[in-house]
């Protein structure tokens, strides 16, 4: 903390050349990216931990992409993707389970934990926002996630399955790969504003575990993790191809494999942003009403 | 004095079993009343985990809509390995579930805690936190194996009434050892919680496989 307590803004700080007001901003940001960074390292710390979880990445991946291939020998074409890009659906799955933390966890640990102990008073009177704060901190284990969990599972899919990697010739697949880290960004702040919602619960029930628990449940069958879905009920599927969960992980693989381009690209862009300025912004509403409510108890 | 000196015999292995046993049940006992002290979290938690595993079979009869035999396998017969793979699974995760704590317990220093108290240290760490909302997961998975009894057309005999038993049982038997060898793994690695669920829940039907409420 005191290596944080020193970046605070200090009011008219003769190191910036700016007005006060871009000086503050300037100081903010380099509080959450402070924040960011060390969460950051907070995870990349524990190598084994992260090897471990890479072979668990890669075990999952392998069972179910021989599941898929079974159904996909079977109906050929199903929900509108060949083989290949099912098993590269079951493979970015993988890559991308810990990057948006499909199964809750990351800043929820923490915070839950604070909220139930009384800490989050603490937190409460830091120059910080708490929001911001939190959410500087999964972007850097999203960061993290994303480097150390991605890549391997994906690289060991691609030795053993035919993967559809963005094609269409350089222009079109830098695009796409730019859009879809573009599209993972967002759905790493969907999943965030989700989360935090979720965790605020705990000041109200104290415990937030059952909340927790119906969100990613939520989450995982929403979200497209477990089949695209596009292999739901049509009705069904309309409806979950627009709720938030959808943001999360249906959308940026849809943008990985080209499935969405043009205007539909754009759309499901459209989608997610509206998604994280409606959840973050409930999420404000809700931490306002938290403030003005909280009693620690204990001494 | 004296009588404290004289040498000790050690403590038979029966003797030490119900003590640990002894030991389990009051940790167990302790976690289940304070779980019920948040009611509304200890329901939504239980349902949760029961909801959890219905989403997990809706997902196999979503591509059983698509297909009606999924290599070489109907409905019916992954149902039936989803219920006795299910039911020893959740039976293991009820009573020894809460070793995978170890990893964040051992980084955060109190196992050494449990390491001084006069108890068997498995029975502690295996009681610890001991959550009576996963019978959620037990009963649903008995329901899916109830189902598909009543579909498959088996010719019932006393030696498959055993087998059947003898599922369950050794099942149970040993994702729990699974459980409690990913928890020493612990010691050398720690958070590695994750990877013994690809042993556990990995051995389970595929669209569990990303699963681990």
């Amino acid at each position: 903390m005191a290596q944080l307590s020193a970046l605070a803004p200090l009011p008219g700080h003769p190191r910036h050349p700016f007005p006060r007001d871009a000086a503050r901003l300037y100081d903010a940001a380099r509080l959450y990216a402070a924040v960011g960074r060390s969460s950051f390292r907070r995870y990349a710390t524990y190598r084994t931990a992260t090897w471990a979880g890479v072979l668990t990445n890669v075990v999952f991946g392998f069972f179910i992409a021989y599941t898929y291939q079974a159904l996909w020998r079977v109906r050929p074409h199903l929900g509108g993707y060949d083989l290949s890009a099912a098993l590269t659906y079951v493979w970015i799955g993988q890559a991308l389970l810990m990057p948006v933390a499909a199964m809750g966890g990351g800043f929820q640990d923490d915070l839950e934990a604070r909220i139930t102990s009384g800490d989050i008073a603490v937190d409460l009177y830091r120059p910080a926002d708490l929001q911001l704060w939190w959410l500087a901190n999964d972007l850097g284990r999203a960061c993290f996630h994303l480097l150390a969990r991605g890549i391997a599972p994906m690289l060991v899919g691609g030795l053993v399955f035919r993967l559809r990697l963005p094609a269409d010739g350089t222009g079109p697949a830098a695009l796409c790969w730019a859009a879809a880290l573009l599209s993972v960004a967002l759905g790493v702040v969907v999943s965030f504003a989700l989360r935090y919602l979720a965790s605020l619960a705990g000041f109200w029930m104290l415990d937030a575990r059952g909340v927790r628990q119906v969100s990613v449940l939520l989450g995982m069958f929403c979200s497209g993790f477990l089949l695209p879905l596009s292999l739901f009920p049509p009705l069904l599927a309309a409806v979950m191809q627009r709720l938030p969960w959808a943001a999360m992980f249906q959308i940026p693989a849809d943008v990985f494999l080209q499935r969405r381009q043009g205007a539909a690209l754009l759309s499901g862009l459209a989608l997610q942003v509206g998604w994280a300025l409606a959840l973050l912004g409930a999420g404000r509403l809700l931490q306002r009403a938290v403030m003005r409510r909280v009693v620690v108890q204990g001494g | 004095m004296a009588d404290l000196l004289a040498p000790h015999s050690p403590p038979s292995a029966l003797h030490r079993t119900r003590e640990a046993l002894r030991a389990y049940r009051l940790v167990a006992g302790m976690w289940l009343r304070a779980s019920l002290a948040y009611r509304a979290s200890f329901w939504m938690t239980t349902v949760g985990n029961a909801a959890t595993s219905v989403l997990d079979f809706a997902v196999i009869a979503i591509m059983f809509l698509h297909t009606s035999s999924l290599g070489g396998w109907t409905l019916p017969q992954v149902a039936f390995l989803y219920g006795t793979s299910g039911v020893a699974l959740g039976l293991a995760d009820l009573l020894v579930g809460s070793l995978d704590q170890l990893g964040a317990r051992v980084r955060d220093g109190s196992v050494d805690t449990v390491l001084v108290r006069p108890a068997a240290a498995l029975a502690q760490l295996s009681a610890d936190r001991f959550a009576l909302r996963r019978v959620g997961r037990v009963a649903q998975s008995g329901l899916v194996l109830a189902w598909s009894l009543s579909r498959l057309d088996l010719s019932w005999s006393p030696l498959k009434v055993l087998v059947m038993v003898s599922l369950v049982v050794c099942g149970t038997t040993i994702f729990g050892s699974v459980f409690v060898a990913g928890a020493a793994f612990q010691f050398y690695a720690n958070d590695a919680a994750e990877v013994q669920n690809a042993f556990t829940y990995g051995g389970q039907c595929p669209a569990r496989c990303s699963f681990n409420a």
